[in-house]
């Protein structure tokens, strides 16, 4: 296991490395920069720079620089300084501006998946079980239709019907009063009466895929002779999928705390900026669209290794869970 | 799991306060905080004080407490009077939005409209603002400003002119923070200077004589934006432990500093910074959901009565990341106002649907931009070919008379508007009905008379028109995408017209950087581009951007107006009548009669209606404004321009809510 | 072998790998002896044709592709046809009889506009009659690629008069019925082809490191990784933002394929993977490699054709994540935009609220996609349950 570990650490190095080198080039790859967003900014609503104040601006965002210094610039604070640089458009450091949103995304991604695990376990055992049952048609259509469906409109429709049937203010999570309030009860409350809509959005399409998977396995395991010879043994039919079965098929859910990492910050982008959600995505994707450099590139770079460190993790808890993985078998 | 639905017509707060007041009476009743179902962060600011009230009672409170000095101290000898239509109520928070973190814009058009000579809300008067009055010597060369005696900055020190001179020496003049000085402050390309006479007059003195600065001052903040007591510590000349100061800050450049904390984006994330304006920042953007304004206790305003403005204690703008959510928080009742971002001539009906349930009101404004869409060749193109074609007027008014504007009008723009051509609106008084309607029926045989006129008579296999010695003609036509959505649609539909014509022309919908990119001067790397006609109404000769080549705007000519910048030194050679309009307006920049200056727009104007620019589609459709009810005072009908920070300049400071409507 | 969930990342939008349709019993009715002496894929389709869903899957999938061949036909009217006059139309209602005896029609309507608020407001002339035809003349159209024609199976007898929106019109007066029909050309064909390309790289790659293991694995899997750790959106705005703008639409059209399938190739290269490595210790390969089969033949002649029903079905449950990542992408504004017309345009345009309160037929093309991605999902999961025929 040691060993195990100690390779899979090793490897890690130079992946991150070369993802830092792709998140930069990533950024970098559409035409402009940043100051070329903000003198378009101006250009829309009327206004006008002329040569000096661009030129101002360029020294100051400094665009001007050729591009392997920009890079070092930026991953020279990060590994030294733990230093992710200034967002240009928010005009604060990178740093505060994750710590600002960090714990909603977390809670909202943690939420999200305990949604889902709860929906999905049940449904999945009892589709297991009653195969081609009339519940194990339903369910499974209800699954496919949540998949199928783009998210964002689902999204916007819901918010719309939020608002015109329940009277849940419009996105967001708390209604204006709310909004900076303490904590009590009645903030509590509001919470739970907005979050439902995205927790819909997303779980559906979560909920579908984990249904499946726990299904597949669990009728994979059913039908291995193992289970029939404990059957003959006169082993009752709970115990039967209880005991062996179910663990095996629960292997998905502890691949899934990977998934959990790596979604906390890219998680959903589009939908969390339809829904005025405060979380990481809609920061992403506004940051990519004005080339605020060190903004979107700390996100992606911090995302991709989460997602990195999920997979080792994934890897690990199913290591630890299933020796034949961690054997290499086939 | 979605919750169980409620009864749909019982708003959620009260389910919410029954059911938890039924549990929880007795932890209420203990004093327990948590349990209790209100909120504690309120609409803010304190709430009546009726129309005796001399100024607001939360500052009227502090007076009491000995925290700030009486009203009497707190005016300036003589305060401007802002005419109210209705005698206020102080008190309350006023709701909007802003869209991202960049959005300056959005509070800018509230509070960032102070300048030194005010212009009226319907933009037609100019009256004292922060400057009593300004007197310009017979040349044009020297200028006279009368500032108030007794005004304050928002934090209580003084007014005066060393403020005004800190600004133009100090930072104008500054070469580290202005490579060259602004064009509005030199002439000949010098910088003027300014110097204090007394505590309440400074004269500015430019080398040579200037028409642009008595306008310039009707329009410009940046004269009154440096607080010198405040701001010499962020500056070199004044502090000699800046470099420490901004190491403190973690920056690398004292300019960095300067611009974050006074210049630019300060008014909105510098709490300490002092301002004039109404209302200061105390929540800047970043911190919370929403960036909050406070009522400035030194404002130099009153009412009629004698009355301290704003009446109004604070703005709230929360931070939105999509228009839509905008729409659907403005008819949820949630937003004061909105008078950006989402008020589109498409969610007009979704507005008046809800007028009742949200209870918001319409304001209609007056578009100051003169076209909705401004389709533009670029006659300095690149390319000889291309240029001689594009620089052919039968060529443009050939393709001008393919399109079908009244179509175009019916189908893409709500059927609002009529056929328009790059020419001043209808209200202006350069207002040309032939200018503005040349060449826009639609008439395909008219058409294509003038583009075998042109030349381009030889078609190739597909019946397409080719270039004059053979080659395809292909005109690509850049649309910047994500800004109005009916110029992607529109010019697909001109592409069908054109097409009918004999002429290729493909749409290009672009990043709007990259569309920036490629049109300014340094690169002119466009065929055509598409852009909004602003210009038409109130800022005509301000930005004419589309009647001769002003700068980087002129989509239809970039090198062209680097020429008018540069007095010649760069950008080619324009063509004649082009190069006629740029001497006129370099005259025009130094001319100080107010008569002359509109004797020369006007030659110019008659070369851009002879000319033919560009081509023009449709009238820009009228902005509005959706308001609540409970705000007062309010002017609507106002020419909404960017230069005059639309709504500000309709004074907000003698807004109030009443929330007995 | 345990299944192992993969994680969420490059390449996929929201859409997380597609839950099973209900498994059917194997072979259905045959009888044993039958069952034995079947072909593969005989016992291939049995099965298959047990599971209902996956039938429907399959048939409804046909049914799209033939669209896609028919448009032309299909639409009532051509891509770009609009009607100024009739901007946010709703629906109208098709009539069957016409007096008792049968006859289409629909009865024209008209808008009016609330001058200050520029509402809408539709009536209906019951009065008068827009005559609806089956294999009626209009716009032509372009068959094949070759043949020019001009019949449509349903539209409006007299293509000048009122036009005949039977699924309402959008905000510029377009026919959505006609929209949709057009864009499923594009919908349905990004996903073919991108997937194509997917498969090719998928195959090659990961039979590389499949077959050869060691280096070539641990380098082609960590390769895979980088770009599976790499986060979507970002890759597709920057790698979007710099196709150059001076391309037409098609060639965008192909520049945006060929960015899906780069970035979803991963998971199949992983699946192939898989199947190369248990299929390479299997005996009858080491009797072909004794045999002095050379490595060429070994793959393509005994490995391949072990599992090509997995890949199809792998294929098929590609495709409905490539119309869904196109979805998404051109709503970013990012992937195809007007003029091109596809599902992922039109429903760009159905997002706003003005859409959702007044004119809300305008989402259709959203339940095109969901009919789509369902019947492809119930086709590959039947494909997949039934590719095994040995499985029992």
């Amino acid at each position: 296991m040691g060993r195990y570990l100690l390779r899979r650490v090793l490897i890690m190095v130079p992946t991150l490395f070369a993802i830092s080198i792709a998140t930069f080039i990533i950024i970098q790859l559409p035409p402009g920069d940043y100051v070329t967003t903000l003198i378009a900014q101006y250009s829309a609503q009327g206004d006008q720079l002329d040569g000096p104040q661009i030129e101002a601006l360029k020294n100051r965002y400094g665009v001007g620089d050729p591009m392997i210094v920009q890079y070092w610039k930026w991953i020279s604070a990060i590994l030294f300084h733990l230093d992710f640089g200034e967002s240009f458009a928010w005009q604060k450091p990178v740093s505060s501006l994750l710590a600002d949103r960090l714990p909603l995304t977390i809670a909202l991604s943690i939420i999200t998946l305990l949604f889902i695990w709860a929906v999905s376990f049940p449904i999945g055992i009892y589709s297991a079980l009653r195969q081609y049952s009339a519940g194990d048609y339903v369910f499974t259509m209800i699954g496919f239709i949540g998949l199928a469906t783009p998210n964002f409109l689902i999204a916007l429709v819901l918010m719309y019907l939020g608002m015109q049937y329940f009277g849940t203010g419009a996105g967001g999570l708390f209604s204006p009063e709310w909004k900076d309030a303490s904590w009590n009860i009645g903030k509590l409350l509001d919470l739970l009466g907005h979050i439902w809509v995205p927790l819909v959005v997303w779980g559906t399409a979560g909920t579908a895929g984990m249904i499946r998977i726990l299904r597949a396995n669990l009728l994979d395991e059913i039908r291995k002779p193992y289970v029939t010879a404990a059957r003959a043994r006169g082993v009752s039919e709970t115990k039967l999928t209880v005991k062996y079965p179910l663990r095996v098929a629960l292997n998905p859910f502890f691949s899934t705390i990977g998934w959990v990492l790596a979604s906390l910050i890219s998680a959903d982008a589009i939908v969390s900026k339809v829904l005025n959600l405060p979380t990481m995505g809609p920061l992403l994707l506004d940051a990519l669209r004005s080339q605020d450099m060190y903004l979107a590139g700390s996100i992606v770079l911090i995302s991709a290794t989460l997602t990195v460190i999920g997979t080792l993790i994934s890897d690990l808890l199913l290591g630890w869970l299933d020796p034949r993985v961690r054997l290499g078998a086939r | 799991m979605t919750p169980s639905i409620p009864d749909p017509t019982i708003r959620r707060r009260s389910v919410l306060t029954m059911g938890a007041a039924a549990g929880l009476v007795t932890a209420t009743a203990s004093g327990c905080s948590f349990f209790s179902t209100d909120p504690d962060s309120g609409g803010g600011g304190s709430e009546g004080g009726g129309t005796d009230a001399m100024e607001s009672p939360m500052l009227a409170e502090k007076v009491e407490a000995g925290e700030l000095p009486p009203l009497e101290e707190r005016l300036p000898a003589e305060p401007l009077v802002v005419e109210v239509a209705e005698a206020g109520i102080y008190g309350g928070t006023w709701r909007s939005l802003t869209l991202g973190p960049g959005d300056s814009a959005s509070p800018d058009r509230i509070v960032g409209y102070e300048p030194g000579l005010r212009k009226s809300p319907n933009l037609d008067e100019i009256g004292p603002g922060v400057f009593t009055a300004v007197e310009a010597n017979a040349e044009g060369t020297q200028y006279t400003i009368t500032l108030r005696p007794g005004m304050k900055w928002s934090d209580g020190e003084p007014f005066t002119a060393d403020d005004i001179v800190f600004a133009v020496e100090d930072v104008f003049g500054n070469t580290e923070l202005f490579a060259s000085p602004p064009s509005w402050l030199s002439s000949d390309g010098t910088k003027a200077t300014a110097e204090k006479v007394d505590e309440t007059t400074v004269t500015v003195t430019f080398a040579a004589p200037t028409g642009r600065f008595e306008d310039e001052l009707n329009r410009n903040m940046e004269l009154i934006n440096y607080p010198m007591h405040y701001a010499k510590d962020f500056h070199p000349d004044h502090n000699d432990a800046l470099d420490a100061k901004v190491e403190e800050a973690g920056m690398e450049v004292w300019t960095d500093l300067w611009n974050d904390q006074i210049a630019n984006e300060g008014f909105w994330k510098n709490p300490e910074l002092p301002t004039i304006d109404a209302w200061v920042v105390t929540a800047p953007l970043g911190e919370g959901g929403a960036v909050v304004f406070e009522r400035n206790p030194y404002y130099w305003k009153t009412d009629p009565d004698g009355r301290q403005l704003p009446y109004i204690d604070s703005l709230s703008f929360e931070v939105v990341t999509d228009p839509e959510v905008m729409v659907l928080k403005v008819t949820d009742g949630e937003v004061d106002m909105m008078y950006r971002h989402a008020n589109s001539s498409a969610n007009k009906p979704v507005y008046a649907d809800s007028l009742e349930a949200a209870g918001t009101q319409i304001l209609d404004n007056t578009a100051t931009s003169m076209n909705a869409m401004c389709v533009a060749l670029n006659l300095a193109h690149k390319d000889p070919v291309k240029a001689a074609l594009y620089q052919n007027k039968d060529f443009r008014i050939g393709l001008s008379h393919a399109i079908n504007r009244e179509e175009l009008i019916t189908s893409v723009w709500q059927r609002q508007g009529e056929p328009w051509q790059w020419a001043p609106s209808a209200d202006s008084p350069f207002y040309d009905e032939e200018f503005a309607k040349q060449f826009t029926e639609f008439d395909v045989d008219l058409a294509n008379q003038h583009l075998d006129k042109a030349g381009i008579t030889a078609k190739d296999g597909d019946g397409m028109r080719t270039l004059p010695g053979g080659g395809t003609l292909t005109i690509t036509l850049d649309v910047p995408a994500a800004m109005k959505p009916e110029w992607p649609t529109a010019a697909a539909m001109i592409s069908e017209m054109w097409k009918a014509v004999g002429i290729r022309m493909s749409v290009n919908t672009i990043d709007r950087t990259l569309f920036y990119d490629r049109k300014i001067y340094s690169a002119n790397e466009h065929d055509a581009g598409v852009w909004g006609g602003d210009g038409g109404l109130a800022v005509e000769s301000i930005d004419p951007r589309w009647y001769m080549p002003y700068s980087d705007e002129s989509v239809w000519a970039t090198a062209w107006a680097r020429y008018y910048g540069t007095r010649g030194a760069e950008g080619g050679e324009p063509i004649a009548p082009a190069k006629e309009q740029i001497e006129l307006m370099w005259q025009f920049a130094a001319e100080p009669d107010e008569a002359a200056r509109e004797e020369i727009f006007r030659q110019v104007l008659a070369i851009a209606k002879q000319e033919f620019w560009g081509i023009g589609i449709v009238t820009e459709p009228a902005p509005y404004v959706v308001a609540k009810n409970r705000l007062k005072n309010l002017t609507g009908g106002v020419p909404d321009t960017w230069v005059y920070r639309t709504p500000a300049h309709t004074n907000p400071e003698s807004w109030f809510i009443s929330e007995s409507e | 072998m345990t299944t192992i969930a993969e994680p969420h990342g490059a390449g996929e939008p929201d859409a997380p790998t597609p839950p099973d349709a209900p498994a059917v019993p194997e072979h259905g009715h045959h009888s044993d002896d039958a069952v034995a002496v079947a072909s593969q894929w005989q016992l291939t389709w049995w099965s298959f044709r047990k599971h209902k869903l996956a039938m429907i899957g399959a048939v409804v999938t046909l049914a799209l592709y033939l669209t896609v061949i028919f448009a032309g036909f299909l639409a009532p009217y051509a891509k770009s046809f609009y009607s100024p006059e009739h901007t946010y139309a709703p629906p109208q209602q098709l009539h069957v009889l016409d007096d008792g005896r049968f006859g289409l029609y629909v009865h024209p309507q008209t808008a009016e506009q609330d001058p200050s608020t520029l509402q809408l407001t539709w009536t209906v002339d019951e009065s008068a009659r827009t005559d609806v035809g089956l294999f009626v003349k209009g716009d032509e159209y372009r068959m094949l690629g070759f043949l020019t024609l001009d019949r449509h199976l349903i539209g409006p007898v007299d293509p000048e008069g009122d036009p005949v929106f039977l699924l309402g019109a959008d905000k510029n007066g377009h026919d959505i019925l006609s929209r949709i029909i057009h864009g499923s050309v594009v919908s349905m064909t990004i996903g073919l082809v991108g997937v194509a390309i997917s498969l090719v790289i998928a195959i090659v790659l990961g039979g590389l490191s499949g077959l050869l293991g060691g280096l070539t694995d641990t380098i082609i899997q960590r390769v895979i990784e980088f770009l599976m750790s790499l986060p979507a959106i970002p890759l597709w705005m920057a790698l979007a933002a710099a196709v150059p703008p001076t391309w037409d639409p098609l060639e965008r059209y192909f520049a945006i394929i060929l960015i899906l399938s780069l970035i979803g190739w991963t998971g199949l290269a992983r699946e192939v993977r898989g199947k190369f490595m248990s299929v390479r210790e299997e005996e009858y390969i080491t009797a072909a490699t004794v045999d002095g089969a050379g490595r060429g033949r070994l793959i393509f002649g005994h490995m391949l054709p072990q599992f090509t029903s997995h890949i199809i079905a792998g294929l098929s449950l590609s495709i409905p994540s490539m119309i869904l990542a196109e979805t998404s992408l051109s709503w970013l504004g990012l992937g195809l935009q007007a003029p091109v017309v596809s599902w992922g345009v039109l429903l760009q345009e159905a997002q706003n609220i003005r859409v959702i309160t007044t004119a809300p037929w305008i989402m259709i093309p959203g339940l095109a996609v969901v009919v789509a991605v369902l019947a492809l999902n119930f086709f590959g999961d039947g494909l997949r349950d039934a590719a095994d025929p040995y499985k029992n």
